[in-house]
């Protein structure tokens, strides 16, 4: 066995990982050489050198530090639009009990403005105009609208003041004339803003 | 240390417990700052890879397979993989540590690399003042040999001598095979031996 043969061999020795014939020609080899007695015994006292080192501990605030990076990393993980719901849970039952509470009274006075706001009388609606001076009643019966006849026969009345009317529902705009700067959109179902009042038309009929 | 129950913990971590966590950074946060610090010879840096590999298990958890391999092989893995990223890093940042310095120059330089590291070795009471200054210096040399190995070479033997793994899983966590693994830390073991020539006292003379 030669020297560098021997070299490769010294920490299967040093850890009995040889068999008995390899050990027995390691042990005769470092008997006669020297430089490799030497050698193995510098090896051996290195490795111990090593295994007496001092471990090295964490610091103290090792474990806060994580805490915070871990917490950073699962938010990143997260999907952007979960990241809301998300702090919402880690928040205090209380946070998200007023929340809720705040979106169920958001949901109620929806529901009530918009029963006030709902034209009720399907079948006949009433509209006026706001400005008395240019009064125009009409009474659009369905299935076709009927208007009185107080301006037969002459110019079909404008419809002022849209902006600040309410909705109303109607089955046609043919008999209308609007304003160019007010002209209504046609939609699936036609509405014009208009101011209402409710009547008992439908047991008066038309005027 | 390590045990089969990392590997529950593991699992109880991957059902939402997120206290099985805790306890498994608990149980290994030690022998991983250790891991690193002695490969990079530095307390910061190897505590910053620590919580790294740490919050790298954790956002692996869910693909961590129980019985495919052993928790500490597949931890040790993980940061054995940054340590590599970060000497790469330093080599491009310029700031690699005492590579081409001689322990005896490092020593009469009065280079503070791994002070910080030797600084809080626990020096035995018994020793005299001269003979802890001794082990101190000793601590030094070992640390500086040990960081001027090739990162190749140096990774198997910290895993091997200073973290007490087993060859095979030394070749498992490096993904070499196990004779490789076995010369490499041989060969590692004879260069610390040339690089602490003056620092082990002869034993033959003794």
């Amino acid at each position: 066995m030669d020297c560098v043969r021997v070299e490769e061999q010294f920490s299967a020795y040093l850890e009995d990982e040889l068999d008995y014939k390899a050990t027995k020609a390691f042990d005769t080899h470092l008997a006669n050489c020297e430089s490799c007695h030497n050698g193995f015994l510098l090896f051996r006292e290195s490795v111990n050198l090593l295994h007496r080192m001092p471990s090295i501990d964490p610091s103290p605030n090792f474990d806060t530090a994580l805490q915070t990076r871990l917490a950073n990393a699962h938010m990143d993980s997260i999907s952007w639009w979960r990241r809301p719901l998300k702090a919402i849970r880690s928040q205090s039952i209380w946070a998200f009990s007023g929340i809720a509470l705040g979106i169920g009274v958001c949901a109620i006075a929806g529901i009530y403005l918009y029963q006030n706001s709902y034209v009720g009388n399907e079948d006949i609606a009433v509209a006026r105009a706001e400005d008395t001076t240019n009064v125009r009643r009409y009474v659009f019966p369905p299935p076709r609208i009927r208007v009185d006849d107080s301006w037969q026969g002459k110019k079909p009345p404008l419809v002022p003041d849209l902006e600040r009317q309410r909705l109303v529902e109607f089955q046609t705009f043919e008999d209308l004339v609007f304003p160019k700067e007010v002209q209504p959109q046609r939609v699936e179902r036609n509405y014009i803003l208009q101011t209402v009042t409710y009547t008992d038309a439908s047991t008066r009929g038309g005027w | 240390m390590m045990s089969d129950l990392d590997d529950e913990l593991m699992q109880r971590c991957q059902e939402g417990d997120t206290e099985a966590f805790d306890l498994i950074v608990r149980r290994n946060r030690a022998p991983l700052v250790n891991f690193i610090g002695r490969f990079l010879g530095d307390q910061n840096s190897a505590e910053d890879l620590a919580q790294e590999t740490f919050i790298r298990m954790f956002k692996a958890a869910n693909r961590y397979r129980t019985g495919t391999a052993k928790f500490s092989t597949w931890m040790y893995h993980i940061a054995a993989n940054l340590c590599k990223n970060e000497l790469r890093n330093r080599g491009r940042r310029g700031n690699f540590f005492i590579d081409n310095v001689s322990s005896e120059e490092y020593l009469s330089q009065d280079n503070s690399f791994g002070e910080d590291l030797i600084a809080t070795a626990p020096a035995h009471a018994s020793l005299q003042p001269e003979n802890q200054l001794l082990q101190k210096e000793r601590q030094q040399a070992v640390q500086n040999a040990i960081s001027k190995l090739p990162e190749r070479y140096r990774l198997p033997l910290i895993l091997r001598d200073l973290q007490d793994r087993c060859y095979e899983e030394i070749s498992k966590i490096l993904n070499l095979p196990l004779g490789t693994t076995k010369s490499r830390i041989n060969r590692a073991r004879l260069m610390l031996r040339d690089k602490l020539k003056d620092f082990v006292e002869e034993p033959w003379t003794a």
